[in-house]
């Protein structure tokens, strides 16, 4: 078990330099030059060839490709992305630091909403298989499946804040701030999941034990609750587990619907003003975070489930 | 064992859970919302991005809060300079030397006293950046600054220099910060703190989220009536209206923040007041000389007999906001200069274009020796209106067989961009009281902002720089008021500028506050004559 | 299959209603009472009226026929993205199946890679490294996307490359390629098109967003993602402005949406579930 583990990990290493290198080439790519832009932050008056050049040699900009990428990595790892271009006063590493609590709090809150309601919905949606609830819950899965998440968001938006005067529209402040967004966030998810409890649970009842259990003459309730809804919920709460990083990821554009000041916001806002530093930083923290929340809920899978186990020991 | 293996999953996920949310635990001040107990006397603001770095010495913050918290020598007033940090003063004959009697008592908010030492000291870090001040044109005719003693402050200058008042008034460089938040004495590369002289001090910020004001309790001057102000960040224009709409703030103020339609819908409500300013400064758009297709003169004017003024004060600002024919209104100080409008004639337009050479190709957009008619139109993203008129013009130039692409960048992306030149045509304002015309022009050369770069393409720039020169330090009224003429026809012959409207600032309001109203320079937002009712 | 495909209705509707909307689309200047970018600003936020069915927008420009011409980018760039997706994803996932060794090591490493990053992040790399427009929104979205049909592909391939139709044909002395082209894509076609019209919605909504964000198809271009980011500038005054463009997408991606559900059950009646 211990080997399997650490085999993971081991294993979840190159992908990562693989991100990491990814994201180096990106900065290098871009059309300015970084010792240019160092003057330019530096407030120099006239920038003339040979600053240039000195720059580039205190910057280690003159050095073979793989050592500045190495220095670069060095860098990172000390949490160190350099300074914004269009704000030279902030490091990147505090503009990241500034707006991951809002973007994780937003994220969490759309987690809880898609367990709080696609579990529910999901188990009643294979309980009664075909009802009338069924079928208006799938028809609503697939509506929303085909809703672009920012329209939802000005709908919601339009209706409960400036109709009903129930919410604030936008912006971020008290938990009524947060309620629209992070439903706009979690509504993609929740469809999934609904969709994903109910066939699974759909899949269990069709396993032996419960003819078993059926059998021995246990209710219905405690076969369902008990045996039925408990196995679908493994595969169910690894599934949410890994897609964290993608709710992450999601609420990027719901974040600039509902100026919420987040990474998203942040995000975009780098786009257009190029202030690439920031966007390479934010692009690697997504891409590592999605590596290790995809390895962990990986591991805790394997340990879970005993017949995963035996495959891999 | 079962159980066990679902309840690690479980807490796993509840620790995850917990992590997410409980890193996300920002939260805002307390606004007081009932304030039925006395008169209310806390004030919540809202602005478009974050205060920045409101070091006096550098250009990087934001003006409104620099006012709250640092004072000046003196004071621009519509009836001319009043006294500030110094009581009086007294310019020698000659026009050279300025003696300045500093007022006595006046204290920092840390406590440290502004005499004129402090002074000396700060204007000591101010000249240590000389370079980053030359658009001030005293910076260069500046000899020496020296303080005899505690209360008396020198300035001399080589040469007499007329709106030498002026640029000690304005909002930055020449505002006071306390000495002890210096770095070794020096301001070029930041502050430690934020210390002034002035109404308010800085209590706290979060970045990007919100600053406190409260009122400073040993302020030589009267007390302001609002003791509090909180200034929330909110970039997006409906998202201000809203919130204004809830009371969860009380005043949009600037030219920038609110837009014609919002504007429109107040004029008449009982809960939301609107007071508009008088005009204060020109909105315009600078087209770059240096560019291979705007460097013809014609081009450049077929571009204003393009450009239908009042289609876009009608339209986009319901009138609020008036045509401009000429760069500065002719109200500002020796700009009554008798010019030739460019008058909209499409027709005209299409004419001096095909005369240039520029003839419609097949796909609808002009050509020349193989290049297609297309510009850059650069917006400030920021601004509310700026987008609405640049997708009107795109649409207008469009007929006469112009592409526009136009390309929107966040306030400071915006100002990288036009101070560096790149950009075919941009939005720009001039920089109005008590900046107009002298400062602006004075800007004009060296890479201050975007006309500099713009202005790079003209035949006769050198000419026009030399005019400029000669004007402020010019002692002779009619000799002076001749080069203004000589300089503003040549930049209106030139057409380097497509004037559009005159700009007014702009406030909507909570209908309890009152006392709203303008001070000469736009970029002041005056706090100390608000109260509520 | 043909035969099936006809006597499915839902296959049969959507179908109809697609090329109804593309010809619409097409024959836009026919069909369009106004030109979609001539600007009547003194008659901005106009309601229904003949001449403008659906009123007029900020810069008095009629939504309607700007809602017609929206069709072109909105459903054209779609194609164009899973067309370019397809291409690229069958052509890696064929060399992979096929050919197997280093060359299918390398591909599938570097699906791995792609399909360990977020997609939607990825989009908004592509499109801030190569900047804002058209042509790298495509590009962005091909490259985010071509690693799951490759990975598809290559399943596919291995699961036809040992059947006996494929070894004949080998054994009678047909060139790699001809096999390549002429067996085995064909084999995985059905497949793939049922994931295509599955995608081809998810295309047409990345896109709206990208251009919702404004760092997709940029003004004056009517697209219906870029004419909800102009109604949001106008939510509190005039929130009739984000219907039509919206309620278009939902309708156009979900006729998608179920004609890929009644392709899937059409081939393989046995996955019919949601």
């Amino acid at each position: 078990m211990k080997n399997y583990v650490i085999k993971r990990i081991l294993a979840a290493i190159p992908l990562l330099l693989c991100i990491s290198f990814v994201c180096f080439v990106f900065i290098n790519l871009i059309p300015s030059d970084p010792a240019e832009v160092a003057l330019r932050v530096r407030q120099v008056p006239v920038i003339t060839e040979a600053a240039i050049a000195e720059v580039r040699a205190e910057l280690g900009l003159d050095k073979p490709y793989l050592v500045r990428y190495v220095n670069w990595l060095i860098d990172c790892l000390q949490l160190d992305f350099g300074v914004s271009y269009t704000n030279p006063s902030r490091t990147v590493a505090g503009e990241l630091v500034r707006c991951l609590p809002a973007t994780l709090m937003l994220a969490g809150t759309s987690l809880v909403m898609v367990i709080l309601l696609s579990l529910p919905i999901g188990f009643f949606c294979a309980v009664y298989k075909d009802s009338w609830f069924d079928r208006l819950t799938r028809g609503i899965i697939f509506m929303t499946t085909a809703m672009p998440a920012y329209w939802v968001g000005l709908l919601l938006m339009w209706f409960v804040s400036i109709q009903l005067d129930l919410l604030p529209t936008s912006g971020n402040g008290t938990w009524k701030h947060l309620i629209l967004p992070a439903f706009t966030v979690s509504l993609t998810y929740i469809s999934t999941y609904i969709r994903l409890i109910r066939n699974n649970m759909l899949e269990n009842m069709k396993e032996d034990y419960v003819l078993y259990a059926n059998v021995r003459g246990l209710p219905q309730k405690t076969i369902l609750t008990k045996h039925i809804l408990k196995n679908s919920m493994h595969t169910c709460i690894v599934a949410i587990g890994m897609s964290i990083p993608q709710l992450i990821s999601g609420t990027i554009v719901v974040e600039n619907v509902f100026a919420w000041p987040g990474l998203g916001t942040l995000c975009i806002t780098s786009i257009f003003n190029r202030d690439y530093p920031v966007i390479q930083a934010y692009v690697l923290l997504i891409g590592v975070l999605f590596v290790v929340f995809n390895l962990l809920f990986d591991i805790l899978q394997t340990l879970a489930d005993p017949r995963l186990r035996n495959e891999v020991v | 064992m079962k159980k066990n293996r679902l309840g690690v999953i479980l807490m796993a996920g509840a620790l995850v859970l917990s992590m997410l949310a409980g890193c996300g635990n920002t939260d805002t001040p307390e606004v007081s919302s009932d304030a039925d107990t006395s008169t209310k006397d806390e004030l919540v603001f809202v602005n478009y991005r974050d205060i920045r770095d409101l070091n006096p010495h550098l250009y990087g913050g934001e003006m409104y809060a620099q006012e709250m918290l640092f004072e000046s020598l003196v004071n621009i007033t519509e009836d001319g300079y009043e006294g500030c940090l110094a009581e009086d003063w007294e310019i020698s004959e000659d026009g050279k030397v300025y003696t300045f009697k500093i007022r006595e008592g006046v204290t920092f908010s840390d406590g440290t006293v502004c005499d004129a030492n402090a002074i000396l000291a700060n204007f000591n870090a101010i000249i240590e950046n000389k370079d980053r001040h030359t658009w001030l044109e005293m910076m260069n005719l500046l000899v020496g600054v020296s303080a005899p003693d505690e209360n008396t402050f020198v300035i001399e200058l080589s040469k007499p220099y007329y709106p030498m008042l002026t640029e000690l008034g304005v909002t930055r460089p020449f505002a006071m910060v306390s000495p002890a938040a210096m770095k070794d004495g020096s301001t070029k590369d930041g502050v430690n703190e934020y210390i002034g002289t002035g109404p308010y001090v800085l209590k706290e910020f979060v970045t990007d989220q919100y600053a406190v004001f409260e009122a400073n309790e040993n302020y030589w001057g009267e007390q302001p009536a609002i003791k509090k102000i909180t200034v929330k960040v909110i970039p997006d224009n409906q998202t201000r209206i809203m919130a204004l709409e809830k009371g969860e703030i009380d005043l949009i103020y600037g030219k920038n923040m609110i837009d014609a339609d919002a504007v429109n819908k107040y004029l008449d409500s009982d809960e939301i007041k609107v007071a508009l300013s008088t005009p204060t400064s020109t909105r315009q758009i600078v087209l770059n000389t240096t560019n291979s297709i705007l460097s013809d003169t014609a081009v450049r004017q077929a571009l204003q007999y393009a450009t239908n003024r009042q289609a876009i004060s009608d339209g986009i600002f319901y009138g609020l906001e008036e045509p401009a024919d000429t760069l500065f209104a002719t109200t500002i100080p020796y700009c009554n200069v008798e010019l030739e409008a460019y008058a909209y004639d499409e027709n005209l337009a299409d004419e001096m274009l095909t005369q240039a050479g520029w003839v419609l190709g097949a796909d609808g957009v002009r050509e020349k020796d193989g290049q297609k008619m297309a510009l850059d139109l650069l917006y400030n993203s920021d601004s509310v209106t700026e987008k609405a008129i640049a997708e009107y013009l795109q649409s207008e130039y469009a007929k006469l067989g112009i592409e526009l692409n136009i390309i929107g960048q966040e306030e400071q992306s915006y100002r990288d961009n036009m101070k560096g030149g790149n950009f075919d045509m941009v939005f720009n304002i001039c920089w109005g009281t008590p900046y107009d015309p002298q400062s602006s022009l004075a800007a004009m050369r060296a890479p201050v902002y975007g006309d500099y770069a713009a202005q790079q393409g003209l035949h006769d720039k050198a000419e026009i720089d030399d005019a400029i020169t000669k004007i402020l330090t010019s002692t002779d009224e009619e000799e002076r008021q001749e080069l203004y003429r000589f300089v503003l026809t040549r930049l209106h012959e030139d057409a380097v500028y497509i004037p559009l409207t005159f700009e007014c600032n702009k406030s909507i309001y909570r209908a309890d506050l009152q006392g709203v109203g303008f001070t000469q320079t736009q970029y002041e937002v005056p706090f100390a004559d608000m109260y509520f009712e | 299959m043909l035969k099936k495909f006809l006597k499915n209705k839902v296959a049969m509707l959507t179908t109809i209603l697609i090329v109804f909307v593309a010809f619409v689309g097409i024959f836009a200047p026919i069909l369009a009472p106004n030109d979609p970018y001539k600007t009547d600003i003194l008659n901005k936020f106009s309601t229904f009226s003949l001449s403008y069915p659906l009123g007029t927008d900020h810069l008095g420009r009629c939504v309607f026929s700007r809602m017609l011409y929206g069709i072109r980018p909105t459903l054209g760039l779609a194609a164009l993205t899973m067309l370019g997706t397809i291409g690229l994803g069958a052509l890696m996932g064929l060399l992979a199946g096929y050919f197997r060794g280093w060359i299918d090591e390398i591909i599938m490493r570097v699906v791995d890679v792609m399909l360990s990053f977020p997609s939607q992040i990825m989009v908004f790399a592509v499109v801030a490294l190569l900047g804002i427009n058209v042509q790298n929104v495509i590009l962005a979205n091909v490259f985010v996307k071509w690693a799951w049909y490759a990975r598809m592909i290559r399943t596919g391939v291995l699961k036809y490359r040992d059947r006996n139709f494929v070894l004949f044909s080998r054994c009678i002395g047909n060139r790699e390629s001809f096999i390549l082209g002429r067996h085995l894509l064909p084999s995985i076609a059905s497949e793939m098109a049922v994931l295509a019209s599955l995608d081809i919605g998810w295309a047409i909504i990345n896109i709206s967003t990208l251009s919702f964000l404004g760092l997709g198809v940029q003004a004056p271009i009517p697209e219906w993602g870029a004419m909800l980011n102009e109604a949001k500038n106008v939510l509190t005054t005039n929130p009739v402005q984000m219907l039509a463009p919206g309620i278009a997408i939902v309708v156009v991606v979900s006729a998608f949406h179920l004609l890929g559900d009644a392709l899937r059950d059409i081939l393989d009646p046995k996955e019919a579930n949601l």
